[in-house]
């Protein structure tokens, strides 16, 4: 078959099965609200089989072109195609260990750097701020009760989302804005004279490294000790064959 | 024909993909349970798997090491030393190797996004996204269950309200059971919740590959700290490194180099590497004796291959008989639980109830005081319950209104297990009760067949809840947690 038909192709069977399975995606979340929001308490096995086999027919279809793609990608078979993520950064460590600033703008580069420097500073220091904000607030017994839990965790959650969205928010135009410098700074890195890569790996970090092995391997095994003498396997079991539903979301 | 079997060979699963089912399948090893509906109970749940497995999940053999992290907060030093060690030797020997080669949940993300859809790739956004499991994992797994741990109700947050491997492995397994159709009645707002992130996540994992992974695993937070320090993993030989950044552009998750805390050390980019820069830790022995093969010596390199060639093979065989073992010893050990024998009583609504000696306790602990249930000559009310269990210590109130309520009326309220939480627990906030505190008989070895929850029909959920009349006839049966208006009405139907 021609390559442009199969690219065609494939194209549309894309296209369809996005559609089909988003849909599906969606069929299911609208049918398991209708079923939340129909009142029909308790609910029982044969309503909510009543209620999803009404979207019988959108979930099957998406399963069924699920199925006919891997099909037509057995008999239409294509080439992989790497992923292109972005090489910026990678590339800019690279000139930065080679690169000799006396040859070129170190003005320039460092103005860019620093701005880099800021926008993390500035994400780092809103979410601190968020951290701390509801921290206070958790640290507040009064906001979590006890016969309340899940309309106490609506709250903090929406206490949370701010504290971290914010923060978010800012590293989404952050993340830009270095990429931007990063990208001005490459340009300027090379047109600095490079010099050989600076030698890396050391017999200190290996002994580092060794001794946090070493370390952590103890702390590990004083933990499992201690926590076997004291019987803590037990509220292990406990837990695991006694299974609180609630906790698992089945409430 | 050669291009068919060329093409079949195409289908291949690689050796990551293999592993990745044969411990889906090894930490699932109960088949049985699948087919009864019910939940495993036997010893070898005293183990963390590795990876995110939920072991309310019917297959489940072991416990899952964030549910168990979570309900260590609440009960006591030793379970979190025990937890905290085992999660610290895993990080240690694996980091987020786990994730790639273990992690049952990990495995099926990946079938989602071999579904052939345009993909998403990763981006700065990503980047900054996987940021968010750190925060998941203070929130939701460390902070969350410590505040309410100090106020004695143990809440695992992040089991509750968000991993979709529960909902999942265990809640849609256990619903998608006949057996279990008596759970629907429990369904609320929590499951419509989690069901509605499930099925958002799962879409997203279709388009965006391993999302639940990169974005808002905890475990994998906790592991990716690790990930420079674990003996087992990918490590980059930086002397052969010609920084022609291959393996980043090729890897699909967040990795700013290769073997940082994004790194689940899937290997692929080993596959890329022009330079074979990139290699596996913990493998000098191997190593070692390759580097014995005299380079000229075609013989021996032949030679190697074919030891190679069996040592895979045997360990093949190895695994394939471990399992198989596994499975057997499941499908033969976990006996199903029993009802106490009891003649022609029985354990449904309209049954004379079976009868049983229950432990009475206090809070100092066992009285030495026994109780049948179903010879009290009044109304009884049985729920079962535990200190582990959040909405079983939240509806204890409306239990002790009920008894006080009614003079005519017992109210017992049996323990699960004897852990040394519930004397303390009892002593704390139900020192003066009209509730009759009791134990469930408990035999050696930690596992409860043949309880008196099993014989009144627990299937290894809490709470349950069970109402007899006056003659020891049951008239109500509840599988989930109750309100008071419940209770009262159950009461007055058993009155009469």
């Amino acid at each position: 078959m021609n390559e442009n038909v199969k690219k065609t192709l494939r194209l549309v069977y894309q296209l369809l099965v996005t559609v089909a399975l988003i849909g599906a995606g969606l069929c299911l979340i609208v049918a398991c609200v209708g079923i939340y929001q129909s009142g029909d308490r308790p609910f029982s096995r044969e309503a909510v089989a009543a209620a999803v086999g009404g979207i019988a027919v959108p979930v099957y279809a998406a399963l069924a072109l699920v199925v006919l793609g891997f099909v037509l990608a057995w008999v239409l078979p294509q080439k992989e195609t790497a992923d292109k993520p972005d090489l910026s950064l990678p590339t800019l460590r690279w000139l930065q260990q080679r690169a000799d600033l006396s040859g070129g703008d170190a003005a320039g580069i460092t103005r860019l750097r620093n701005r880099r420097r800021l926008n993390t500073t500035i994400t780092a220091a809103l979410l601190a701020v968020g951290a701390v904000i509801f921290l206070v607030y958790a640290c507040n017994f009064d906001h979590f009760h006890r016969s309340e839990i899940n309309s106490s965790m609506i709250k903090a959650m929406w206490i949370l989302l701010p504290c971290v969205g914010v923060p978010f928010a800012y590293g989404v135009f952050a993340a830009y804005d270095s990429r931007a410098c990063v990208t001005k700074e490459i340009a300027l890195l090379r047109q600095c004279p490079q010099t050989a890569a600076p030698a890396e790996g050391s017999a200190e970090n290996v002994a580092w490294l060794t001794a946090a092995r070493i370390a952590i391997l103890l702390i590990a095994v004083l933990l499992l000790v201690i926590g076997l003498l004291g019987d803590g396997f037990k509220d292990v079991l406990t837990k695991a064959v006694n299974i609180c539903t609630e906790c698992i979301g089945l409430g | 024909m050669g291009n068919f079997i060329n093409k079949l060979k195409a289908l291949r699963p690689t050796k990551r993909k293999l592993m990745q089912l044969y411990f889906a399948l090894l930490f699932n090893a109960n088949v049985k349970g699948f087919a009864t509906g019910n939940i495993y109970t036997g010893n070898t749940k005293v183990a963390c798997v590795p990876g995110i497995n939920c072991y309310s999940c019917p297959g489940a053999v072991g416990a899952c090491p964030l549910g168990s992290l979570q309900g260590a907060f609440s009960a006591g030093h030793s379970t979190l030393f025990y937890v905290g060690g085992i999660l610290l030797l895993y990080s240690l020997l694996f980091g987020r190797m786990i994730c790639g080669w273990l992690c049952p949940f990990g495995w099926i993300q990946e079938l989602f996004y071999k579904i052939k859809t345009p993909k998403l790739k990763k981006s700065p956004i990503t980047r900054l996204l996987s940021y968010l499991k750190y925060v998941l994992l203070v929130v939701f797994v460390v902070l969350i269950p410590i505040l309410y741990a100090l106020r004695d109700t143990p809440l695992p947050a992040f089991c509750k309200y968000i991993c979709p491997a529960g909902t999942l492995e265990g809640g849609l397994t256990l619903l998608a059971n006949k057996v279990n159709a008596s759970y629907f009645s429990m369904l609320g707002p929590i499951f419509t919740w989690k069901f509605l992130l499930l099925v958002s996540i799962m879409i997203g994992c279709i388009f965006v590959f391993r999302l639940f992974c990169r974005f808002l695993c905890p475990l994998g937070a906790l592991y990716g700290l690790f990930n420079k320090l674990s003996l087992f993993g990918i490590k980059l030989d930086k002397p052969k490194c010609v920084d022609c950044n291959r393996c980043i552009s090729h890897c699909q998750m967040d990795i700013r180099y290769v073997g940082d805390q994004e790194c689940i050390s899937c290997g692929e980019c080993r596959e890329v590497c022009p330079t074979g820069a990139i290699q596996w830790k913990g493998v000098g022995l191997i190593k070692l004796r390759q580097n014995e093969i005299p380079e000229n010596s075609p013989q021996a390199a032949e030679k190697h291959a074919k030891a190679k060639k069996i040592t895979r093979a045997v360990a093949a065989v190895a695994m394939l008989a471990v399992l198989a073992g596994t499975m057997a010893y499941y499908w033969v050990s976990d006996t199903p639980r029993q009802a106490y024998p009891g003649g022609d009583r029985g354990n449904a609504v309209g049954d004379l109830c079976y009868g049983y000696e229950l432990e009475i306790a206090d809070g100092n602990g066992l009285t030495g005081e026994k109780i049948d249930p179903t010879a009290t000559g009044e109304v009884t009310v049985i729920n079962f319950w535990g200190t582990w269990c959040t909405p079983c210590v939240n509806e204890l109130p409306y239990f002790e209104r009920i008894a006080s309520e009614y003079e005519n009326v017992t109210v017992l309220a049996v323990h699960g297990m004897a852990t040394v939480t519930a004397p303390a627990y009892i002593a704390e906030y139900y020192p003066q009760s009209e509730i009759i505190f009791a134990y469930d008989y408990v035999p050696e070895g930690g596992s409860q067949e043949n309880g008196y929850y099993t014989t009144l029909g627990g299937r290894g959920t809490y709470p349950y809840t069970v109402v007899l009349d006056k003659e020891g006839v049951i008239t109500e049966i509840f599988f989930s947690s109750v309100t008071y208006d419940d209770l009262h009405n159950a009461v007055e139907k058993a009155l009469g």
